[in-house]
């Protein structure tokens, strides 16, 4: 397999609505400012890989080819993926394979959501639709916004003893380290006992226990080595990839993989498996410098510290506790905010932090970069109605 | 970049409406309806008892038989919602559960009929309560009352 580079990237300020713009508009500007980052042109680029959460959320089915025309994409190559939070890394994943196997040399990866076209007057409507990403024939009905997310965060709390508490301090994080972030929906100074009394939505899931709804679209450009060289002096490289699936129905997850808990989230270790066996990282919290991660719900970012092996199984609340993933500790996650602080773009999580993690190892972060500047990056995404389907990133310098 | 612009806003709605069949799982739904019964699957390799069922099993890629589960079980997992949604079928708040039925290995999300924070536990023991009227829904079984504290 050929290297493959990061070598441009989107950086838009994420908001609650963008009525100044509609959803093929904002997939148009990342891309444009993805392709500038690069320092090349759309005719450039052959190969674009799009990715949706969920083509309901923008009322526009066969979204992809009405963004390959918004793209002007006539006659070449649009693929488009769809798999709620996880549908990013499948878009990220297939675009590195189509340039590490050298069918081409530069590939555009774009994707996101504009969830508050589905906010009619009166009525939350886009937390409506994500109740159709459930199983329909044995969860839907129960009309479940969260889908099976409390229930999970409940079986983690339970199992492994995680408090509320530690769990409200990822949301006192990830709003704080917004604060650093001029591109932050949500920069806030809160406190613990903020998050424990703020209004309870699903328990234990209280209303800043929960990630932001954000219209973003995020985009990313690769290249093979030797474009990479031509582009850059420096260029940042994917050094390992890891994609899993797993149940749709959280009832079938303990069967499905024996050994494993309802408080865990399989696909998650199974993704970070292969992406560190590829990139050679057998210790992670010493070896990776920063992370961005899906923390759609505030106990998610404890499991995923567990599932990525920065902790052992059930030490994610201590982990949280002791400071390591503060922006000063030993493993900083989710330095720009994450998506309870930053913005969550869905569609486009992949690709929007993907992006953060290139900043950082570009040393570009500003007031949240991590110091000393990181040499490699790890990026997780997430997605499904409880924890379905994941893909993890090791980046870094040569 | 948030640019300010009079921004010119319609209203759209989507409608569709589905008749769907349950296909090689459709005896489930037709035990609910016509015997109150809950079936399960059993792979006939791996002897994992399903429910919700499968007609195949997704480990073995081995056909399943049926098998009647329940119709009491264990509370696994609960959570109580009080976020309004445009779906709900019972008025807020209410529990919803990971139900492991009796002779199933796997796990039924479903409403359990306590909202009391203080009565609710992980182990609790909970038994079907089906709706009078029954259409072919996993809903027709109305929720799971608590039998007695384990």
């Amino acid at each position: 397999m050929n290297k493959v580079a990061v070598v441009g990237i989107s950086d838009t300020k994420a908001a609650r609505r963008r009525d100044d713009a509609t959803f093929f508009q904002l997939a148009y500007d990342a891309a444009k400012e993805a392709v500038d980052d690069a320092g090349l042109t759309k005719d450039d680029i052959k190969y674009c890989f799009f990715s949706t959460a969920c083509e309901n959320f923008n009322r526009q089915p066969l979204m992809g080819i009405y963004i390959a025309e918004a793209l002007g994409w006539s006659q070449k190559p649009l693929f488009e993926f769809t798999n709620a939070g996880g549908a990013s890394g499948s878009a990220l994943s297939a675009a590195y394979n189509y340039v590490a196997s050298g069918q081409t040399d530069l590939v555009l990866v774009v994707g996101g959501d504009k969830p508050s076209d589905a906010d009619a007057p009166g009525i939350n409507g886009f937390q409506n639709l994500i109740v159709y990403g459930n199983d329909c024939i044995f969860e839907t009905p129960f009309g479940i916004p969260f889908g099976q997310f409390p229930l999970l965060c409940q079986a983690y709390m339970s199992i492994y003893g995680i408090t509320e508490e530690q769990a409200a301090k990822v949301s006192v994080k990830n709003h704080g380290n917004a604060l650093l972030n001029p591109n932050a929906q949500s920069p806030k100074k809160i406190t613990v006992e903020d998050v424990l009394s703020s209004r309870v939505l699903a328990w234990p899931i209280k209303l800043l226990d929960c990630s932001l709804v954000s219209d973003i679209f995020a985009a990313v450009v690769f290249a093979s080595e030797d474009r990479a060289k031509e582009l850059t002096d420096d260029p940042i490289y994917i050094k390992g990839v890891g994609h899993a699936n797993d149940v749709g129905k959280y009832g079938w997850r303990e069967v499905m993989n024996p050994g494993m808990t309802f408080g865990q989230s399989p696909v998650i270790r199974a993704a970070a498996r292969d992406a560190y066996h590829m990139a050679e990282i057998t210790d992670p919290l010493n070896q990776i410098g920063v992370a961005q991660i899906q923390d759609g719900y505030t106990w998610l970012e404890l499991l995923t510290y567990e599932m990525l092996s920065f902790c052992g199984e059930g030490e994610g609340g201590r982990m949280m506790d002791e400071g390591v993933t503060e922006i000063g500790g030993r493993l900083p996650v989710n330095p720009s905010g994450g998506c309870l602080g930053h913005g969550h773009a869905y569609g486009g999580i992949g690709q929007f932090d993907m992006a953060e993690v290139v900043k950082q190892i570009r040393g570009e972060a500003g007031g949240y970069q991590v110091k000393p500047v990181p040499i490699t990056g790890l990026v997780e995404t997430m997605g499904g109605s409880g924890m379905s389907v994941s893909t993890v990133f090791i980046l870094g310098r040569e | 970049m948030e640019v300010q612009l009079d921004a010119f806003k319609a209203y759209y709605k989507i409608e569709g409406e589905y008749e769907y069949s349950y296909g090689r799982i459709s005896r489930f739904f037709r035990e609910l309806v016509e015997n109150k019964r809950i079936m399960g699957t059993k792979c006939r390799a791996c002897g994992t008892v399903f429910c919700p069922p499968t007609s195949d099993c997704p480990k073995c890629w081995i056909p399943t038989e049926w098998v009647e589960v329940g119709p009491e079980g264990t509370l696994l997992h609960y959570t109580i919602i009080t976020l309004p949604s445009l779906f709900r079928k019972r008025d807020l708040p209410f529990t919803l559960g990971l139900i492991r039925l009796d002779g199933a290995d796997t796990g039924l999300m479903h409403f359990v009929n306590e909202t009391d924070k203080a009565k609710l536990r992980n182990g609790l023991r909970v038994k079907a309560v089906f709706a009078e009227e029954r259409k072919g829904y996993i809903t027709d079984i109305e929720h799971f009352a608590i039998v007695t504290a384990v």
